[in-house]
This record gives C-alpha cells, structure tokens and sequence, in this order.
C-alpha cells in the first residue's frame, strides 16, 4: 500500500515539476530586441494626386525618429497611454498623471522580419500616430518657414501625444472620470495632444487618422502665429479685474475666448490640415456611412455654399463656431487650390498666411483696428467662453480680424482676391463695410 | 482506460468548462474575452479524510468580444490552448479547491479593415505561441449523488507577454465517468 503511494506521489511530482516549467518559460519571457532604423507596419494616408483619389493603406514605413520602440518614444515627440487627465473646473486647470503601472504603458510589439508589428489594437494605433506626427513634423517646412527640429527645441522637451487618455474632472469636490471618444485636441496650455478612444462610427480611428492629426497640429501652428507661442490665460474674478477687462480690448486672454476667434482658430487648423493632406475635408470618410454627421459636407473647403448670415440658425451648418472656421478657411482654399499642382506656389502661398497669421495680434493693438474692436463683453470680461454666436458683437469682432488680415497681407493679387472672397462669405455681418477700406487701401 | 490512469486515479471525469472577463490594454481600453474548455480530471483521495489530489488536461478556445463589422481598424484574436492541472481538493456537501494550471497557447491574430483601407503586407495576419499560468478558486456543487459537479471558479491569469488580462470568472460541469467512485466522493 505504500508503494503505491509512493508511485502516486512520485508521478504527482513530475507532473507539478512540468507545471512549474512551464511557468518558468512564461515569467522569462520579456519584448523582442528592435534594432534602428525602425520600420513599422502603421496606418498610411497617401494623399490625391491629379491622377489618383486619396487613400489610406496598412504600410511598412520607416520611423526614422523613433528612439524606444515599445514606448513609442521619439527624438521630438511621444505616444503615452494609460494617461489620466485631470481637469479642475473650479480653476480651468489641467494636470496630466501618467499611468503608475509602468509594465502595462509599454505597448504590445512583434519583431517580424525586422518590422515592428502590433500584436493588438491600441499598439496599431500608437505606431500609427507616431508616424502621423512624424510625417507632420517632417512636412512642416513645407507649410511654414518653420523646421520641426526648431518647433521643438523652443519647446524644450518632447511634445506628449495621450493616446485614448482617461478625463478626470473635478468639480469642487466631487470628481468624475470620463471616457471620451470619438475626437482629438489640442491643449494649448500644455502644448499636449489628446487622442480619445475610437468608436463603432469611426472607419478610420480618429487617433490614427493623418487628417485629423493634421488638424489638431494646426493649433499647435495658430498659437505659435496668431498667440506667438504664449498661452494667455483670462484671470481674476474681482470687480475691479471685471472693470479693468471691460477697457482692455486686448486684455490677457480674450483671444481665447471670443467665439468668433475661435472659429477663426479652427479654420486656420482646417487650413494647415489641406496643407499636409491635400484633402479639403479633415472627416472624409472617417466615419460609417450611417453615421449622422458622415453626410455632412459644412466642415468641406468645397462643400455647400453658405454665409456668415446663415449662421443666425444652425440649419445650413450646425457646428457653431467651426462654421465660422470653415468659411475663414474656404476663402484660402480658394487661392491655394490654383497652386495645387505647383508645390512651390502653394509652400510660398501657406508661408504667407502664417506671416500674416503672425501679425494679427499686434495689429489689433493700433488703429484703425483697435478701433474695429468692439469693447469685450460682460461674458468675455467675466473670463467665461461664449456659448453661442451673439450678433452683431461676434461680427464686429470677427470684421476686426478680417480687416486686419487683409491689411497684413503681403501680396496684392491675394490680398484683392481674400477682400472678394471675405465679403462673399462673410457678408455684412461678418465684414462690416466700414472694416473693408482695408481693402482699398 | 489506459494502463496509467489505472493505477494513478481511481476515478476520472469529463467535462466543460465556460469562462468570461475582461482585459484591459496599456491605454483604458476594455474588452470581452470568452473562454470554453473541455477537460478531464482524475481524482486521487490523499491519506487524509476526504481529501483529493486532481489532476487534469485541458483543451480550450477564447475570442475578444467582436464589435462587428462597423468598427474601425482593429485587431482581432482568437486563442487555442492546451494545458495540465493539478488541484487540491475537499469533498463535502460542497467541495472547496485549489488549483494550478500551465497551458500552452496558439493565438490567431487578424487585421480586421474596413472597405476604404487595403494593404499589401500580410504581416499582421499571423499566429503567436503563448505560455499562460493561472490559478484557480473554486467551490464544486456534487449533484445527482455526487455524479455531476457544478463548479463555479475565480481563475487568476498570467500570460506571457500579454498582460491585459488578469483574471477569468466561469464555472465548469463534469460528469464522472466511474458511478461506483463517484458515489464514494
């Protein structure tokens, strides 16, 4: 009887010692060596040409700036998962705390013949973005006299791009954690992009999408022309701040929370997304075709015609503030789309508009532009954003803006052809006639 | 029966086992994984009252959850498995265990597009061998005189180089295949 116990527990221990290594094998187990220069299957975004649509492809393509593969980390920029973002309403702040389980930020990679391959979504999407900001960054000098090497040192430091973050907001003291999806942003605060979750409506998942990284890159370039690369914020809740605003046409932070600047970012953004892409619609065919907005041509540089008037309602274009953007930005589409085929042309044509763009801010400052400004609202010297388009004030100041624009344009034929186009589009409301001498002048 | 079954395991049984989770990536992304095993499991009673050792061999398959057709550019895995266990066990009017699994994994990876994106390269469409080790809590049910065992279990997961997953909830039911045994359980 004991023998046979003993043979039981002899067999027992075989067994437990394969067990054990095969548990052995599993915890040695670590991420594959990658060897520079790097090259990863990501999603590409090949733009028309006169012979072919755009299009996008699952591509080998090489990351030339690319320093820790399974980071996602690079010479000027990095992808970062498992980021919390958290918001405090009470101040409007933003504090970044990056995942504290540093195991789980490193993405999930396979060396396969010297490509770097993602084993699961999320890495797709990392490598994907990581390339959509390398092709940006390599492309700038082609939309601003701007190297990216020189966007990034006055940074200082790598610009953070949150790949699917989490928001935690904060409101006294009740916190809330969201989970965006669907969207990207910029945080001028912080110099940060937000890459939110994909959805079941998106075909090509906003965080990997070139166009729309395009875009938010574009605000990056709006505040490094129109805001010289400061973030200005609106402080101080006081009567006596409130009286100081309300005779400070350029009080520290108003640009930021004007509507109709905002719309005008937002253009220039939409602009700057052409530039890189080629393509007059940041969201074609992002979306599913059942998808509510995925039929909607507003956001298009050639989509349906409407005017700044139209905007009393939201029946022709729905997207509040971007409506403005997108009529700023039809009227530059307008002129580049005659430089298309010149790439020359069109790299002199963007490099005047961000001259310009630099200039607005300044010239706001003198007459007669000073004098275009209207004295900013209660809300607007209250440090609260604009919720909607209040007319005639939104029209007024966006007529300053335009005005200004136009003055500081540097070529004739341009300039003359903007005035027509601004006045189309803009209208009366959006251009008053005393605004447009500039364009005489 | 094979001779070493004989001798080893005075009593064996079949039976399946369903499993869900869910798993979380290096962002905060959140999927559905479904698990199904068959298994086979001897019961060896220990010189101690009503106490068993129970090995087992497993076969298995799991999918992350599909989101359909409509999705965007993803990743989708489908996961065989083949592994041992050993468990420690204690038959009373409900049966406590604790066991220890080891399983070798084959994991079919496909790039899943939608119509507006192609690609030439065949590399993201592949397969992986993968090690898993998990350990598992249960608590058996004997039903029918002991002949059926209704098992609920909470399985910690460990996955080599995969860790979005770390645990699993299931419950498995194994019918014995020796009636005479079962009844002494």
């Amino acid at each position: 009887m004991k023998s046979d116990w003993m043979k039981t527990l002899s067999a027992l221990a075989r067994i437990a010692a394969g067990i054990t290594l095969t548990l052995t094998i599993s915890c040695s187990s670590s991420q594959p060596n990658f060897e520079a220069p790097y090259k990863a299957n990501v999603i590409s975004f090949t733009p028309r040409t006169s012979a072919s649509d755009e299009a996008w492809t699952i591509d080998t393509k090489e990351l030339t700036t690319l320093e820790q593969p399974s980071k996602v980390q690079g010479k000027y920029f990095e992808i970062v998962t498992g980021a919390s973002i958290k918001i405090d309403s009470s101040t409007g702040s933003l504090t970044v705390a990056t995942s504290t389980n540093h195991d789980r930020s490193d993405l999930r990679l396979e060396n396969k013949n010297g490509v770097i391959i993602a084993r699961d979504t999320l890495s797709l999407y990392a490598l994907s973005a990581f390339h959509s900001f390398e092709q940006l960054f390599k492309q700038l000098i082609q939309v601003i006299p701007v190297s990216g090497e020189k966007l990034f040192d006055e940074n200082g430091e790598r610009l953070k791009v949150f790949l699917e973050p989490s928001l935690v907001e904060r409101i006294e003291l009740v916190s809330t954690v969201l989970t965006p999806k669907t969207n990207a942003a910029f945080n001028p605060e912080r110099n940060d992009f937000y890459l939110f979750k994909s959805s079941n409506v998106e075909k090509i998942p906003l965080a990997a999408n070139y166009k729309v990284i395009a875009h938010e890159f574009g605000h990056l370039i709006f505040k490094k022309s129109f805001d010289a690369g400061r973030m200005e914020k609106c402080q101080g809740e006081g009567e006596q701040e409130f009286s100081e605003r309300k005779s400070d046409k350029n009080f520290a932070g108003r640009w930021g929370l004007e509507y109709s600047i905002s719309g005008i970012n937002e253009g220039f953004a939409d602009f700057i997304s052409y530039m890189f892409t080629r393509s007059t619609d940041p969201l074609k065919d992002a979306f599913i075709a059942s998808y509510q907005g995925a039929q909607d041509d507003s956001r298009s540089l050639e989509g349906t015609a409407f005017t700044f008037n139209d905007l009393i309602s939201d029946e022709v274009c729905s997207g509040r503030f971007y409506c403005i953007g997108t009529l700023f930005a039809r009227a530059l589409y307008q002129i580049a789309k005659n430089y298309e085929s010149q790439p020359e042309l069109i790299t002199q044509f963007s490099y005047r508009v961000y001259a310009t763009m630099t200039q607005v801010r300044e010239l706001f400052k003198q007459s007669p532009f000073l004098d275009f400004l209207p004295t900013p609202s209660d809300t607007i010297a209250k440090c609260v954003r604009s919720p909607q388009i209040t007319l005639p004030y939104d029209g007024s100041v966006l007529s300053a803006f335009l005005a200004a624009f136009i003055s500081a344009y540097p070529d004739e034929k341009e300039k003359n052809a903007l005035c027509a186009s601004f006045e189309q589009l803009f209208g009366e409301l959006g251009f008053k006639k005393e605004t447009r001498r500039v364009c005489t002048l | 029966m094979f001779a070493l079954f004989d001798s080893l395991l005075p009593l064996m049984s079949l039976g399946i086992a369903v499993a869900g989770g869910e798993r979380t990536d290096a962002g905060f992304t959140t999927s559905n994984i479904s698990e199904y095993e068959i298994f086979t499991q001897g019961y060896l009673q220990l010189p101690f009252d009503n106490v068993f050792l129970r090995p087992g061999a497993r076969l298995g398959f799991g999918y992350n959850d599909s989101d359909g057709p409509s999705n965007p550019i993803r990743i989708f895995e489908t996961t065989y498995k083949a592994g041992a266990e050993l468990a420690l066990l204690y038959s009373g009017i409900v049966v406590p265990t604790f066991s220890i699994q080891g399983f070798v994994l084959n994991r079919a990876l496909k790039l899943s597009l939608p119509d507006n994106v192609t690609t030439n390269s065949n590399l993201m469409n592949r397969t992986e061998w993968l090690y898993s080790n998990t350990v598992s809590l249960s608590v058996g049910i004997p039903v029918f005189d002991g002949r059926v065992l209704i098992e609920p279990f909470y399985r910690l997961v460990n996955i080599d180089n995969d860790f979005r997953q770390d645990d699993l909830f299931g419950c498995e039911f194994s019918v014995s295949m020796n009636l005479q045994a079962a009844d002494s359980l």
